[in-house]
């Protein structure tokens, strides 16, 4: 089996490689990680013939320049970055083969905001317990996820081809505005009515201030700019969970979410509604339902 | 006493509970959220995903497919029955070397001003106490360690810096702790370690919650030559 290998030449706005994450170290402060968009991760694999949770790339917003030495077979899902390969516009959600010195690269956003890209066979990093999602831990064991300019990345490739179609949802892309379902909090109680009722009757636009670590929402459900929301005793958090700051301005908790905060939990999203919340940018609209 | 007193448990989402004790920071309630948590550990329920032991909670993840909130209620209260609510401090106390001189306690000559003491007082109250570690989180390896002295209980900063180094010490209230990477931060930072808070081999931690830690002040050349002989290792 030859190796093939990925030449970036442009690293894109945030090109990191993804796998199902870590799960069973919260207790050490290690976040979860893995792909923000996890139905749309798993369905890029699959089509490739991957299981599941190998390793792939999360490419965020503005795409990479990336050289195949070698030849392979791919699959993009999620976002449409309008993925071209040697100039030529090609599909989501197929499997498709790439000729050895192929030049993938991406073009306008028109829907969506994180496309992953799975490789068929093994893209060989490094992990760190268990897994190769990049996290801020001593000794920066993950820093090959985190892609730069020039990077040079080696796939085991698999050893047969396969064609097939993959029938797991396709993750809504919205019409910029998203009604997310939540769950109270465990400290709900502690709002007002009327902060309640802001928060599930208002429309929030999402902030440019928002990352893989936290979505945050730029209006506030505090009555007054005077007014200050008390916190609380640092308590455990993970992905999906809305936390109201002392601002009173909501921040929804992503895959690289710390694991425990000293900000109210007003609400909790399920998870699988995180997956189409991680196709929303900065400047899309969310709006707050009680499940 | 083997009944663990004082605690509620609530759903928190479509696959989390969370266990509450009584909602303060205090040693006698942290003992109780360790005791849980090695208890529900040493129950080996195979549904559990996570756990998140905090101040005065337990943050419980697990498979909804594989259990539901109420069989996982129940379990749980099983393991409260069973739990040893005992001090830890049985658990090892860990020295911690640091280093206090100004080209690392960034913050210390203000905080002098702040509180009124001499540096040399500041550093003798903080290398003192026998600090409990209450939890870990913020960053993977970050043991908030507590309590701080009254006297130097130093308020956070009001722009957190952009990078604290890899090994700062730092004050932020009642809390003290070590940066085991850098990052963004707004503690205070009194001094530096030159020791990892990864465990040897790198894939476990130096402290964990119901430890204690002290802190050793050393000087600029013993740190240099603790940081020489860490690294010649590593290379190893």
């Amino acid at each position: 089996m030859i190796p093939l290998e990925l030449v970036f030449h442009q690293p894109g706005m945030l090109t990191t490689i993804q796998d199902a994450g870590r799960t069973g170290f919260q207790d050490a402060g290690v976040p979860v990680g893995g792909p923000m968009d996890a139905n749309s991760a798993k369905r890029a694999n699959l089509l490739v013939g991957n299981p599941a949770d190998w390793p792939l790339f999360e490419i965020t917003l503005l795409g990479p320049v990336i050289e195949f030495i070698g030849e392979s077979q791919i699959a993009m899902t999620g976002a449409n970055l309008s993925p071209s390969i040697d100039g030529s516009p090609v599909c989501l959600n197929a499997a498709m083969k790439i000729q050895a010195g192929a030049v993938v690269r991406f073009g306008k956003q028109i829907t969506g905001c994180r496309t992953y890209l799975a490789i068929a066979g093994s893209i060989q990093v490094p992990s760190w317990l268990g897994s190769v999602a990049p996290v801020n831990a001593p000794g920066n064991p993950t820093k090959h996820s985190l892609i730069r300019k020039g990077d040079r990345i080696s796939v085991l490739p698999a050893e047969e081809e396969l064609d097939r179609s993959v029938a797991l949802p396709i993750t809504t892309m919205t019409e910029n505005e998203v009604l997310i379902n939540v769950m109270p909090g465990p400290e709900h109680e502690l709002f007002s009515d009327e902060e309640r009722n802001r928060f599930l009757g208002q429309t929030f636009s999402i902030s440019s201030n928002s990352n893989r670590m936290g979505y945050r929402l730029n209006e506030s459900i505090a009555a007054s700019e005077n007014d200050s929301i008390p916190g609380i005793i640092s308590s455990g958090v993970f992905p999906g969970v809305v936390q109201i700051p002392s601002s009173g301005q909501p921040i929804i908790l992503m895959k690289d979410a710390q694991t425990s905060g000293g900000y109210r939990r007003i609400a909790v999203i399920s998870t699988d509604q995180l997956d189409c919340l991680a196709q929303c940018r900065p400047g899309d609209r969310v709006r707050f339902s009680l499940a | 006493m083997n009944d663990l007193p004082n605690w509620t448990m609530i759903p928190f989402g479509d696959r989390t509970a969370l266990v509450r004790f009584e909602e303060t920071i205090a040693p006698a309630v942290n003992d109780q959220v360790t005791a849980l948590h090695d208890a529900i550990r040493s129950s080996n329920i195979a549904a559990i995903e996570f756990m998140v032991p905090a101040f005065c909670s337990l943050t419980i993840g697990f498979d909804s497919l594989q259990i539901d909130y109420q069989t996982l209620h129940q379990q749980v209260q099983q393991c409260a029955a069973s739990a040893l609510s005992r001090r830890r401090s049985t658990l090892e106390t860990i020295e911690i070397p640091v280093c206090y001189d100004e080209c690392f306690g960034v913050d210390l000559a203000q905080a002098a001003i702040d509180t009124q003491l001499s540096i040399d007082e500041i550093i003798t109250l903080h290398t003192q106490p026998d600090y409990r570690v209450y939890m870990l989180g913020f960053l993977p390896g970050f043991a908030y360690l507590g309590t701080v002295h009254e006297n130097i209980q130093l308020a956070r900063l009001a722009t957190p810096r952009l990078k604290v180094p890899q090994g700062a010490v730092g004050i932020a209230g009642g809390q003290t702790g070590v940066y085991p990477v850098e990052a963004p931060g707004g503690w205070r930072i009194i001094g530096r370690t030159p020791t990892s808070m990864l465990g040897n081999d790198r894939t476990s931690f130096l402290l964990k919650p119901g430890n204690h830690v002290r802190f050793r002040p050393i000087r600029l050349d013993e740190f240099q030559s603790i940081e020489r002989s860490l690294q010649n290792e590593e290379q190893r």
